[in-house]
Parts: C-alpha cells; sequence; structure tokens
C-alpha cells in the first residue's frame, strides 16, 4: 500500500500528538535511563505501571542528560479516548506500516495498538486501546520496537542476544532460539556473574559496551521449575512462558550497562563439563546477525544493522561455549572469561 | 561461458564481509548465507563493482591451484546460485575489472552458497499480517 503523501502525514501526527498529550496530561510522569539517555514517560491512567513500568524499573531515574525522547503511552481504555480515523485507505482488521523521512509507525491488530516515532523531535506514542487485555510478553519487553528506531538514530543496536557480566566486563550470548543462550543468563543469577539480559540488550558497537534495556527473563512455563534461584523473582505465566523480573536493588544480581569484553556462541554439548575454545569473528557474526536484523527490520536499515553488528564483532575475541549438562557449574566457567 | 555482467541486489541483501569471508542476509525472503574462502573473495568482488564470469576467471586463475577451465565451470555454477537466491542480477552497467587473486593458504576448493532457512518463518508469513497476540516481531508458531 502506497504511503500518503507527508502533508497528510504531518497533519495526522499534529492531531495524534495532540489528542494523546491530552489524555496524558492529567496522568503519570516517569523518567527512565536507557543507555546513558534519557527518556520521559507520560502516561495516561492504567497502561504505565502494569504494562510498561515493571521491565523498565531497573532503568527508572532521570540523568543528568537532557531528555532524548518522549513516550506518551496511552490507555485508550482509561482515558476513554481513541485515536482519530487514518485519514488514508488501510485494510480493516491487517497491520500497517508507515515509513517516511521524519515517522515511522505500526499498526498491531491482534492488539489493536498504534505505535508512532517522530524522529525529527524525538516522540513516541504508543496507545493501546486497553491495557488490561495486553498479553505477558509485551510486559516482559514493551515498546521493543520502539526502541529498535530510536536507538538505530542514535548509532546504538538494539540486538538479539542474551548477556552476562563480570568484574571485567560483559559477555553477549548470541545464537539461534533453543542454543542455550537465554538459560544460560539466567543461571548467572545467585552465581558470581550478574544478569544483563536474556532475549534483547543493547549495543555499542563503537565503545564497545552492553546496556540492559529490560530487567525480565522468560523461560518455557514447564521449564520454570528448573530454576529455582530465580523462582522468588516470578511474575506470571501464560501458557507458554513464565516471566520474572529482577531488580538491581538486590546486591549482584544485575548490570545496567558493562564493557564487552567477549562473545560467546553456545552450543548445549551434551557432555557434563562446559568447555570453550576461541572461534573466528565471523562466527559470533554469523550467529549474532540473521535473527537480529530479520526480525527488527521493519523502520531500520538492515545494512546498517549488519554494519554496527560487524564494528562489534570485530573488536572483543568471541568463544564457542559447549554448555554442559551440570548447568550450576556453567556460570564459574564463564566466570574464567569475565571476572 | 556466460557474458552476462551480474551486480549485487542492493535493495533486499545486507551483506558484509570479514577476514575474506561473506554473511549475507536476503530481507526480502528471511533466508541468509555464507560464503567462505573464494566464495567470500568473489563477493568482494561482486561489491566492488559488475563482473562476468569470465572477468572473474581471469582475476582469480592465476592465484589458485587449479586449471581455468574447472575455474570457470565452478564460478558459473556458484554465479547461477547466487542470482538463483535473488542476491545478485544481471546488469547493463559496465564492467569493472575484478581484483586478482592473492595466494591461497588452501588447496583449491570450490566456491560454495551456504543457505540457511530457520528464520524464514519470520518473513515468509509476512510478520505485519500474521502476528500472534504477543505482538511483532513475534510471528505464529502455527497457522490456522
Amino acid at each position: 500500500m502506497p504511503d500518503p503523501a507527508a502533508p497528510a502525514v504531518d497533519a495526522y501526527w499534529q492531531a495524534l500528538h495532540d489528542a494523546a498529550g491530552n489524555a496524558t496530561a492529567s496522568g503519570e510522569r516517569h523518567a527512565v535511563t536507557i543507555a546513558g539517555h534519557q527518556v520521559a514517560l507520560h502516561s495516561s491512567v492504567g497502561v504505565l505501571a502494569p504494562v510498561v513500568l515493571p521491565a523498565l524499573a531497573h532503568l527508572a531515574g532521570a540523568s543528568a542528560a537532557p531528555v532524548a525522547l518522549t513516550v506518551h503511552l496511552v490507555d485508550g481504555a482509561a482515558a476513554q479516548a481513541a485515536p482519530q480515523a487514518l485519514p488514508w485507505p488501510v485494510i480493516d482488521g491487517q497491520a500497517w506500516t508507515l515509513q517516511t523521512d521524519r515517522f515511522l509507525a505500526l499498526h498491531l491488530p491482534v492488539l489493536d495498538s498504534v505505535l508512532w516515532y517522530d524522529r525529527r523531535d524525538r516522540i513516541g506514542i504508543y496507545w493501546l486501546p486497553d491495557a488490561r487485555h495486553c498479553p505477558l510478553v509485551e510486559r516482559g519487553s514493551p515498546l521493543l520496537t520502539l526502541w529498535a528506531w530510536w536507538l538505530a538514530d542514535l548509532g546504538l543496536q538494539l540486538t538479539h542476544a542474551a548477556a552476562v557480566a563480570g568484574r571485567r566486563g560483559a559477555a553477549l550470548l548470541v545464537g539461534q532460539g533453543g542454543s542455550g543462550k537465554s538459560t544460560t543468563a539466567l543461571l548467572t543469577v545467585g552465581s558470581s556473574l550478574r544478569y544483563l539480559a536474556d532475549d534483547y540488550c543493547i549495543t555499542d558497537p563503537l565503545a564497545p559496551a552492553v546496556h540492559s534495556l529490560y530487567c525480565s527473563g522468560k523461560v518455557a512455563a514447564d521449564e520454570a521449575d528448573r530454576f529455582a534461584a530465580i523462582a522468588r523473582y516470578r511474575a506470571g505465566a501464560d501458557h507458554e512462558k513464565a516471566l520474572f523480573f529482577f531488580h538491581p536493588s538486590d546486591p549482584g544480581v544485575m548490570s545496567i550497562h558493562a564493557p564487552l569484553r567477549a562473545i560467546f556462541v553456545p552450543v548445549i554439548s551434551g557432555r557434563p563439563d562446559t568447555t570453550y575454545a576461541p572461534v573466528p569473528a565471523m562466527a559470533a557474526l554469523r550467529a549474532a546477525a540473521p535473527s537480529t536484523v530479520l526480525q527488527l527490520r521493519v523502520g531500520t536499515s538492515p545494512a546498517a544493522a549488519l554494519t554496527r553488528l560487524k564494528q562489534l564483532t570485530t573488536r572483543v575475541p568471541a568463544y564457542q561455549v559447549n554448555l554442559g549438562t551440570d548447568r550450576q557449574r556453567i556460570p564459574s566457567v564463564l566466570a574464567e572469561l569475565l571476572d | 561461458m556466460s557474458e552476462v555482467r551480474y551486480t549485487i541486489n542492493r535493495d533486499g541483501v545486507a551483506h558484509e564481509v570479514l577476514e575474506g569471508d561473506a554473511i549475507l542476509i536476503n530481507f526480502k525472503t528471511g533466508s541468509y548465507y555464507s560464503l567462505d574462502g573464494l566464495g567470500g573473495a568473489v563477493w568482494e568482488r561482486l561489491c566492488a563493482g559488475p563482473v562476468t564470469v569470465a572477468s572473474l576467471t581471469t582475476a582469480l586463475a592465476a592465484g589458485l591451484d587449479v586449471t581455468a577451465d574447472v575455474l570457470a565451470t565452478d564460478l558459473q555454477r556458484f554465479v547461477d546460485d547466487l542470482a538463483k537466491e535473488d542476491l545478485i542480477a544481471p546488469t547493463d552497467d559496465a564492467l569493472v575489472a575484478p581484483a586478482a587473486a592473492v595466494p591461497p593458504a588452501l588447496p583449491y576448493a570450490a566456491p560454495v552458497l551456504g543457505k540457511y532457512t530457520d528464520l524464514e518463518a519470520l518473513l515468509l508469513l509476512d510478520p505485519i499480517h500474521d502476528v500472534v497476540v504477543s505482538g511483532w516481531p513475534n510471528a505464529r508458531q502455527t497457522q490456522a
């Protein structure tokens, strides 16, 4: 479907922005600091606490830096407001995206949610018809698409990777689903290592560094009982996943950011012991890039994302980690490279 | 031997070369690819500008332990594979003479296109129109 003309988009955005501003005017104000950048969250009553804040609680608080992004979060049911109808045609019941030089937008019909990002003025709007119906996964990783758009404008990369940290710095765990990266990250809770991410984190390719985005973690619902060390962080479950929220107020559990020291490519070995061996940078790039680039490609440049990941993988050593069946030993083996 | 000039598909393929090997991601189909050794060398030359199988053969044969005929046959097959996957396309742009080969560190091996399709579901189902309640980018696990 062709994009509407720029004047129509500008006019629609202005009306949407005004409506979101009205809906959030009497709501809550919060600040989070993401990768060193301050984000102002203006919320209508209703949506913020149950959906967005828990996964960002570890980043709460303003920084000395000026506000880099303002996000209006509107719970339509609570605010008794709905976004105005689009002035251009869309197909009822189907998702749509819009990309112009200034704006990125995404509509998901299943949630009937709309997400807009004004790249020029660094303003986001997330409008949910009824936050009470927001699924568990959204609560674990809220606003993922908005962060991907905004971070790309900052030269940072929202990366599909788990991450853990030791005294010397952090390691990414990269690979496809089922490779053991989430399990490995969650096993660090209660070990000498610290948890940074289990699914998505922010990487700075030039520093290089890793920043936490969410304090959440997920495991398959029928596997959750195997993670006794994190049982007290459990926040809920659906038929697929159990959700956990960690918080840095518990000493030694989480890191917010750390210099990147290594990239781990985990492989489930089937043997008792966990071992590791250096691999070429290309092995890390091939493990990290496809899922990151393909999952987060809407509204971002796949080529730029791949270049950022190449920069990252050439700056630190990469290791294949052969994950052993003695799971409790895994963190101490990884600590050999990070402490 | 085909004299068709080929160039990389810049609209649908993200690609990088690292230490002579290449990774290619076709973000229209969701397939991704690895090109090692000679395959990476061919891709580097495609990135520099349009080439033909003949120009590649001329440039690379001198540095490889293989006859020109065998190399040309292998390169033709490899270029056909790249074209079949929409990673390259014919062009009318002027030929750019490929850089000559560097001395090989290993015995000759024909270039191979390594293809991976495990993430195609993310795109083939159309992530915009096929999302679960958890939302994009989580593609449906099953289809009705």
